[in-house]
This record gives C-alpha cells, sequence and structure tokens, in this order.
C-alpha cells in the first residue's frame, strides 16, 4: 500500500511539495517497530465480560483461570473474551521478561495484537517468547501475538501487498474442517514455505491460502492471525478462547 | 457610467476544499477536511468493513496507518465510550488520519454519544490526527 500524507487545513492554503516530500521521506512499515506508541508503561488487572443484554458488562466472579496478556496493542474487547472464557487477566507492558511474566505463576499466557513490523518488535519480544514456550505454560497469540509466536517457532513474516482489513473474510480451520467468516486486519503475514516441521498450519485464508493459524504439535501454543474478538462480529471465532481454555484445564490437570 | 464596485457576494457559499491525500508516488487527492486540523504521515490502508467504524478506528493495530473506509457512510450512527477499543488510555499514537467518501450525516442511534467528527477532533478520544474526506 501506498504512503502518503493526509493534511486538514481550514483555509484551504498547502505546500504540496512540503507534503510530497514528506510522504516521500517515510520510511514505512516494513522494519517499523511501532509497539512503544501504544503499549502500556503499566500492569492492568482486568475481569471485566463483554456486554450483555440486560446486564452491561459484568464482572466475572469466580475466574478459573489466571491469564497474563501481554500488551502490543491490545484490544479491549479481547481481554472481555478473555473473561468470558473464565480468565481474570493480568496486562503487562510489551517489554515484560519471559521471568517475570512466569513469576505470576499464570495458567495461560496471552500474546497481544499490534502495529507495525514483527520482525522489527521482535528483535526484543522473540527472545522472551521463546522462554514462554519453553515453560510449558500455554500460549495463545492474535496478529501481531500469532506473528510473533511464528518469529519464536521459527518462521518467517513478510510484509503483503495490500493486507487483510475487512470484517467478512472467510478462513478454514483445518482442525475442525469448518469455515469461519472472521474480521481481518493485518498487512504482515507468516509465509507458510518456513514453517518448521513441529508446527501446523491450523488455519488459511480462503481469499489467497496466506497463513491464519499456527499450533505448535502436541503443544498448548498456538495462535491466529484474524481477530476472534470483533466487535461488532463476526463472532465465528469465539470458540477460539473456549479452546485456550481448554488448554489451560488440561495443563492444570496435569 | 457607474462606478466600479465589488461585486455583491454571491447567495450561496462554495465550501474549500481544505484537506489534501499526497502519496508518495506524487499522486494528490483533493477533499473537504473533518476532524482535527493539521498534517500525518503513514502508510495508505483500507478496511472494508460496513459496520464498527469506531472499533476499527481505536484499534490500536492501526499506528502508523491511513485508514480509507471503502463503505461510504462512516459516522451515522455516532460514537460513545464504550466501543473504543484501546485499552491503554496513556496510549501515544493509533491511527494517523482517515479517508471518508461521503459527510457524516446526524448520529442516529440510541447509544450515540457524540458526532464522529467531534470525536475526531477530540485527542482524547483517539490520538489521531488530520482526516479528510474526498469526492
Amino acid at each position: 500500500m501506498p504512503n502518503g500524507v493526509i493534511a486538514h487545513e481550514p483555509s484551504g492554503m498547502f505546500d504540496e511539495a512540503k507534503l510530497l516530500a514528506d510522504a516521500k521521506a517515510w520510511p514505512g512499515l516494513d522494519g517499523m517497530d511501532l509497539v512503544p506508541d501504544v503499549t502500556r508503561g503499566q500492569s492492568m488487572e482486568w475481569a471485566d465480560k463483554r456486554w450483555a443484554w440486560g446486564e452491561g458488562y459484568a464482572t466475572l466472579v469466580k475466574p478459573e483461570f489466571h491469564v497474563v496478556a501481554i500488551d502490543y496493542g491490545l484490544k479491549t474487547n479481547i481481554l472481555r473474551c478473555l473473561a468470558n472464557a473464565g480468565c481474570r487477566v493480568t496486562v503487562l507492558p510489551a517489554t515484560a521478561k519471559a521471568a517475570d511474566i512466569l513469576a505470576r505463576k499464570p495458567d495461560g499466557i496471552f500474546l497481544s495484537n499490534g502495529p507495525g513490523d514483527p520482525a522489527a518488535t521482535g528483535t526484543y519480544a522473540v527472545p522472551e517468547i521463546k522462554a514462554l514456550i519453553a515453560s510449558g505454560t500455554p500460549v495463545f497469540g492474535i496478529c501481531l501475538g500469532h506473528q510473533m509466536l511464528g518469529l519464536a517457532l521459527g518462521a518467517k513474516t513478510h510484509k503483503m501487498h495490500q493486507g487483510h482489513h475487512g470484517a467478512n473474510h472467510p478462513v478454514k480451520d483445518h482442525t475442525t474442517g469448518k469455515v469461519e467468516v472472521v474480521s481481518m486486519n493485518h498487512g504482515f503475514a507468516i509465509d507458510t514455505t518456513t514453517l518448521p516441521a513441529n508446527v501446523e498450519e491450523t488455519h488459511v485464508s480462503l481469499f489467497d491460502g496466506s497463513n491464519c493459524g499456527i499450533r505448535l504439535k502436541g503443544k498448548p501454543v498456538f495462535s491466529v492471525q484474524h481477530h476472534p474478538e470483533a466487535s461488532p462480529g463476526p463472532e465465528d471465532s469465539h470458540y477460539l478462547f473456549s479452546r485456550f481454555a481448554e488448554f489451560m484445564r488440561a495443563t492444570k490437570a496435569r | 457610467m457607474a462606478a466600479l464596485t465589488k461585486p455583491a457576494p454571491a447567495p450561496w457559499s462554495e465550501a474549500i476544499e481544505s484537506a489534501r491525500l499526497v502519496l508518495a508516488d506524487g499522486t494528490v487527492i483533493t477533499g473537504y477536511g473533518l476532524g482535527a486540523t493539521g498534517a500525518a504521515v503513514g502508510e495508505v490502508c483500507f478496511n472494508t468493513a460496513m459496520t464498527g467504524y469506531q472499533e476499527i478506528l481505536t484499534d490500536p493495530s492501526y499506528a502508523g496507518q491511513i485508514i480509507t473506509f471503502t463503505f461510504p457512510h462512516i459516522g451515522n450512527v455516532g460514537t460513545n465510550a464504550d466501543d473504543t477499543e484501546i485499552s491503554n488510555a496513556a496510549m501515544r499514537s493509533g491511527v494517523r488520519g482517515v479517508v471518508l467518501r461521503a459527510d457524516i450525516t446526524e448520529p442516529s442511534n440510541y447509544r450515540a454519544v457524540e458526532h464522529l467528527d467531534a470525536w475526531l477532533k477530540s485527542a482524547a478520544s483517539l490520538a489521531s490526527q488530520a482526516s479528510t474526506h474526498a469526492r
């Protein structure tokens, strides 16, 4: 997609040469780490559920799980969907260290969505994600979290021609054979051809065949490119939060 | 011969073309500004969703991007506090700009608290900058 400058000046007087120079000078998203612009500086606790008619945003009373979510640009509705799945959530900054996360003894770890190039943010996030995977704790990632989980597992990411940005994209879940209609928003993707042998592709876009989900074989570690939490929908992919809960339940029972 | 006088103002007013979208390849698209004033640089992307514009505009994943809505009617149910997706109130910068097709109508929804144009102007509701709509 092209880079550009958008300008609003009530007088209608513009220095278009300057605007063009600024557009040309901007380096573009490839290689850009934008997570520091959006991540939090302090931790936050969360237990509010999705909005329901007659209840509004009810608070989760008896949490079954404790999840640590790493905020790379976290959307609020993801937190609500996690609460609906029985999780109380501790949200930590993008720079959180694996040792600090694991010291909180979470039942699961969530890697959030976020902006920019996963390889750029991955320079500091991926080593921590590798340590989190090695701990055996269930891990679930969405969007940027999905891409960086892929990097941590040994795959590569690339910038897409136009990316996917919409709310009616068909995605197939290979594990069930079902097709779900999903909300999408990404300009980078995991290159399927670089997936190592111990990682399976679980979801694929039916628009262009690009990767939409991965799982570390035999482990409770998985992620999706699309947005199961999307508000105002579609809600076809809410089962992914249940899948995360099932992984946490199974791991706790061991 | 009558003295030259300043012509009477027209009984209508022409809207000033108060916005530009300048692409790196030199393309200049003229439009009418809305939301905040100023200039912002980013990748011009698109979103084809017909609903959920407030959630899209407050999704931190759009940092560094200018969103073009392909659906023409954006803003017709206004904005509210509940639909903001930003989970970090101290966030520095999300979406850089917005491109719309049609004039924003008066909000028509029981949940509407604010007009989209007013909401785009307020930095508190969005760490966004310039917006425009092209015609």
